[in-house]
């Protein structure tokens, strides 16, 4: 071995929420651990609210012009291939460290414990893989538990027939602040028969540790936390990892292989410094990736060797399969100066605070006339507060024309002073389909020289009767508040920032690629512990269960395997 | 949306003005006049909005496209529309406010013409609306305008530049 190189227990390849877990866990049980990232370390006192920065340019993710991904999506019967640096629709997620997690909302539910048996509860779906988990929710309840008090999340805990079990009776911290407006969703929904639910945060709503509580900034998603308020992995446990003196973080450093030393194991992974450019090669007993479900199928991908020559991981042909995101869409209406009442209008232009609000009543829908089937979650917000994104959207009238001068500024004004947008998203389920998986297509390489990942994408049907059927219900909540303008959006398009599958983990080496532990079935010392392991994706953003699963994992290798 | 697609689509398919490639910053001081004629007249005085030439938005315009951070397509597709509404009306700088609203209708009608100006517009608006640090929303008197205000903490310099080479 060089000087340059170095030798580790375990080897992390990305600093995201499932990598920073399993470094948290590893290190406080006194394993030494490397771990990887792409992108640099932003101290939290430089994040700040710059949307031109953070928004409006690739700054925090890598140009498209060196490193993107081929996106296959079938247009007019064909399968259509674009790279993302011809469609400007970029699949990174924030390349710091701490990963997407730093930019994520943080609006976090767990799994139900039917997620985990869906084939089991509601039967096969023509064309669609639905599997079994091989856990259960109850071995995984300890870790979401773990996770709830390691990332601090907020809420208050409403007993409801589609609220999963706890093993607490309640969340470390009362929920966030909320704006007076939600006093009127409220009642509207009770109105209509709807229980509406404080929605969990990962944001402090009391200081904890070296963090402070959050301070209501009115711009939280797509931006860094600067009081440290938003449990992302960079907050809430690589501070930790980091002070037990086991954790070595190497920044700016890309994972390009992995290097097989014998048929069953790894041996080495080799990087490369993204700023030099400068190669070199970390040695470990253990591998664990967690680069994002896409990126780390595509690195499994590329270390194909005469061990594994289409792929580690890939003996039964089914790494990259089963591709999944969240299913869903959105909706919007605006609340109106005129149709408030004029304290519940100054309650809505109040800034900061959240809405907080979720419906789980259509997670499992049993409709007289549509009949039973598995549904989704609801979240309820404000529309994000950017202020360019918002007045770049008024810049054209009702016929799409160009509108400007005077005209454009009397728009913006009543815009921002009048009214203020109240927005839902839906989450259910994408289908696992075989048409819906990730490769890597030789033909178009990084700046890096390695093959980038081909994500071939493509909806279930159900997917969006499903979708298109909350929705409906959503607008007539925004009907009923008195919103303008309402108009809402499910369509087959992925939500490129919740990706998971495509490396399912199962009981079957022959119809998944890890095992329950999250080993690559054909090796002795790898794991995959992003959103990759997920056979089914849940109705719910995916982070708190990739908190708890790499907890679990990382929990596993510490105390049964190093 | 396949954005570049369209981009080199209509640059085929409507180009009138048959261009080299320019460095960025030449291919739009080159026109600096012509685009500051453009933004005050899209961003006019006594509007709900401060004005572009109160702003100094010209300024903001210039480096922002420049910027290396810019998307490089959309920043040739700027410049090439430059080029073309430079030559469609050669004189927009010197016309009154009337002409120069002709000028701008007829240039819009076709849709490479439609979206150089929402392209154009949404650049000043990043300007007009974005941290004061960048230099047009001069002391946040655009945000005060439509009574909100950008985020806190506000960044300490552009492009997270003060941070150097984050990725």
């Amino acid at each position: 071995m060089k000087s340059s190189e170095k030798s580790f227990d375990v080897v992390i390849i990305g600093s995201g929420a499932s990598g920073g877990a399993v470094a948290y866990m590893l290190t406080r049980a006194g394993f030494r651990v490397a771990l990887l990232e792409k992108g640099g370390l932003v101290p939290r006192d430089a994040f700040s609210k710059d949307e031109i920065a953070y928004c409006r340019r690739d700054i925090v993710t890598p140009s498209l012009f060196d490193e993107y991904h081929v996106i296959e999506e079938k247009i007019e019967g064909k399968w259509v291939s674009t790279p993302t640096y011809e469609s400007g629709w970029s699949f990174w997620n924030g390349n710091i460290v701490g990963g997407s997690s730093n930019f994520m909302s943080g609006m976090f539910h767990r799994l139900h414990p039917d997620d985990f048996r869906l084939l089991s509860k509601y039967g096969p779906i023509e064309g669609a893989n639905v599997v079994d988990w091989p856990i259960t929710y109850e071995q995984l309840e300890p870790y979401y538990t773990l996770a709830e008090s390691l990332v601090g999340i907020s809420g208050h805990f409403q007993p409801h027939p589609h609220e999963p079990p706890r093993s607490t009776p309640d969340f470390p911290q009362p929920p966030t602040q909320e704006n007076g407006i939600v006093a009127l969703f409220d009642k509207t929904c009770k109105a209509m028969g709807i229980t509406p639910l404080v929605t969990p945060r990962a944001v402090l709503s009391q200081p904890k540790g070296g963090r402070e509580a959050c301070y209501y900034s009115n711009f939280c998603g797509s931006y860094g936390c600067s009081s440290g308020a938003k449990g992302s992995s960079r907050e809430a446990l690589l501070p930790q990892a980091l002070s037990t003196g086991n954790l070595t973080l190497f920044t700016h450093t890309q994972a390009t292989r992995l290097f097989s030393s014998d048929k069953r194991k790894i041996g080495y992974v080799e990087t490369v410094h993204t700023l030099s450019k400068k190669k070199g090669r970390i040695y470990a007993r253990y591998f664990v990736v967690a680069a994002q479900a896409h990126e780390s199928v595509r690195l499994l991908f590329n270390s194909a060797d005469r061990f594994h020559p289409d792929g580690i991981g890939n003996r039964y042909g089914q790494l990259g399969k089963n591709l999944i995101f969240s299913g869903g869409g959105s909706g919007q209406g605006y609340l109106t100066k005129e149709a408030l009442k004029p304290e519940d209008f100054e309650a809505l232009m109040q800034p900061g605070l959240f809405v907080n609000r979720s419906i789980l009543d259509w997670y499992f829908i049993d409709d007289w006339w549509h009949g039973k089937f598995k549904g989704g979650l609801v979240e309820w917000m404000f529309e994000h507060q950017n202020i360019i994104r918002r007045a770049a959207a008024e810049i054209r009238d009702e016929h799409g024309e160009l509108l400007w001068g005077k005209a454009l500024g009397e728009r913006l004004y009543r815009r921002f002073t009048q009214s203020k947008g109240l927005r839902f998203e839906i989450f259910n389920d994408w289908l696992p389909t075989d048409e819906c998986f990730v490769t890597v297509d030789t033909q178009h390489r990084d700046i890096y020289g390695m093959p980038v990942g081909k994500l071939r994408i493509n909806g279930h049907p159900q997917d969006l009767k499903v979708g298109s059927y909350i929705a409906e219900k959503c607008e007539a909540i925004l009907h009923r508040m008195g919103a303008k303008e309402i108009y809402s959006s499910v369509s087959a398009a992925p939500s490129q920032n919740l990706v998971a599958g495509g490396c399912r983990f199962g009981k079957d080496q022959k119809s998944s690629v890890l095992d329950p532990y999250c080993r690559v079935h054909e090796s002795d010392n790898l794991y995959v512990v992003d959103a990759s392991f997920m056979p089914t994706g849940g109705s719910v953003a995916h982070t708190w269960t990739i908190y708890a699963n790499a907890l679990r994992v990382g929990d596993y290798l510490a105390k049964r395997v190093l | 949306m396949k954005r570049r697609t369209f981009i080199l689509l209509s640059t085929s398919l409507v180009a009138t003005v048959k261009l080299q490639p320019t460095p960025a910053l030449k291919g739009l001081s080159k026109h600096r006049a012509l685009l500051e004629a453009l933004l005050a007249h899209l961003f006019p005085p006594h509007s709900a909005l401060p004005s572009a030439k109160e702003l100094g938005v010209i300024d903001f315009f210039i480096e922002a496209v420049a910027h290396p951070s810019f998307d490089r397509d959309i920043r040739r597709f700027i410049i090439d529309g430059t080029e073309r509404f430079a030559h469609f009306a050669p004189d927009f700088i010197k016309a009154n406010a009337d002409a120069k609203e002709r000028y701008l209708r007829r240039f819009v009608k076709n849709d490479f013409g439609d979206r150089w100006v929402a392209r154009v517009m949404i650049v000043a608006l990043e300007g007009i609306l974005g941290d004061p640090i960048y230099g047009a929303n001069r002391g946040g008197a655009a945000w005060r305008a439509l009574h909100t205000r950008g985020g806190s903490p506000r960044p300490k310099g552009k492009y997270l530049e003060e941070l150097g080479k984050i990725v």
